[in-house]
């Protein structure tokens, strides 16, 4: 019989619409990944606000300081025991910017601070700023949803 | 001629496909682990330059000026009372009552609800006195007002009490949804020479 033959060869299903779904969903999510993000602590529950609205642009330089409801500091990996150890990164976060051209006035601090935490270590850490001479700040919120 | 190999050419080439969609497994199986789902995030602008640039207040800017106490419970830490102080009108709002947190997996009853909404109130009272300050000024709804506003918090407060706040006196949403700002410039009260 003719079918027989057929049987011993091997069978092999069209791979292509797999394949071409697949480079669709690599595309995708290569598109909405964002490695921007890192400085943005996870551990911090950001308090909700209808107002807020992004920036309309990014600010030449900025310094991202997640503040967490016991009052340590999370910048990027690295954990910071208090307010009061801060100096050491505004300063070298301040020389980074103005060997970029910019100036010390236009840095923008970004404020992450928990819902939590107590408003004392909020102007605390901004004092902090102020003694660097850092005057614009930025405080985060989550934009709430109804 | 015989070439060799020659029969071959008529056959279909083969790619091989295995290591192509292994990569390509791969690769989609990062994009998605590294893949976050992030809520929009928003920024409350607050400029505070030090004290030396600062002009110092005279009769004629103190007229602008919004003073915005928030004392927080001992306890709780959350806010009690909020007093405003605006030329000679000064204002003292007192929260009944505080907001009530659901524990994890749990839904908050009727009666927590409506603790809840309560305490909100505070911010829409502030946010009313604010509207009323600014509306007697300026006409022009987009662009915010002159007047500045200052924030003395009390250093125990929940941060998330002094965001309503700000929220209240920056700006509310009309019927369309849009918002319109209220008061722009806003900032903290020095506490640089006070001990923490």
């Amino acid at each position: 019989m003719r079918f027989r033959r057929k049987r011993n060869e091997i069978l092999e299903g069209d791979l292509t619409p797999m394949i071409d779904m697949t480079f669709q969903l690599i595309a995708f999510f290569m598109l909405v990944i964002n490695f921007s993000e890192v400085e943005l602590s996870e551990e911090i529950n950001l308090p909700m606000s209808e107002l807020a609205r992004p920036p309309e642009e990014a600010p030449p330089f900025k310094i991202t300081l997640n503040l967490k409801e016991d009052g340590s500091i999370k910048y990027y990996d690295q954990l910071i025991a208090g307010i009061d150890v801060i100096k050491p990164i505004l300063v070298r976060e301040i020389r980074q910017a103005n060997s970029d051209g910019v100036a010390t006035s236009d840095v923008v601090v970004i404020i992450r601070a928990d819902m939590d935490a107590r408003t004392g270590d909020v102007q605390r850490l901004m004092n902090k700023c102020k003694a660097e001479q850092l005057e614009n700040f930025s405080l985060r919120v989550i934009e709430r949803l109804r | 001629m015989k070439i060799r190999g020659y029969d071959k050419e008529n056959e279909e080439i083969k790619l091989a496909m295995t290591p192509m969609i292994d990569i390509v497994f791969q690769l989609l199986v990062f994009f998605i682990m590294t893949y976050k789902v992030t809520t929009m995030e928003g920024d409350y602008n607050i400029r505070m330059p030090s004290a030396a640039a600062e002009p110092t207040l005279t009769e004629e800017t103190l007229e602008d000026f919004l003073e915005v106490r928030l004392q927080a419970d001992p306890e709780t830490r959350f806010l009690q009372t909020i007093e405003v102080n605006y030329g000679a009108d000064r204002q003292v709002w007192n929260r009944s009552a505080f907001p009530v947190r659901p524990a994890p997996g749990e839904d908050l009853t009727a009666a927590q609800l409506q603790q809840n909404r309560d305490s909100r109130k505070v911010f829409a009272s502030l946010n009313q006195f604010v509207i009323n300050i600014v509306g007697s000024g300026s006409s022009d709804p987009g662009s915010g007002s002159e007047i500045e506003a200052e924030i003395d918090a009390d250093p125990a407060l929940r941060y998330e009490d002094t965001v309503y706040s700000i929220e209240a006196i920056s700006g509310y949403k009309d019927d369309q949804k849009r918002i319109v700002k209220l008061i722009e410039k806003i900032k903290f009260r020095d506490t640089t020479n006070q001990s923490p």
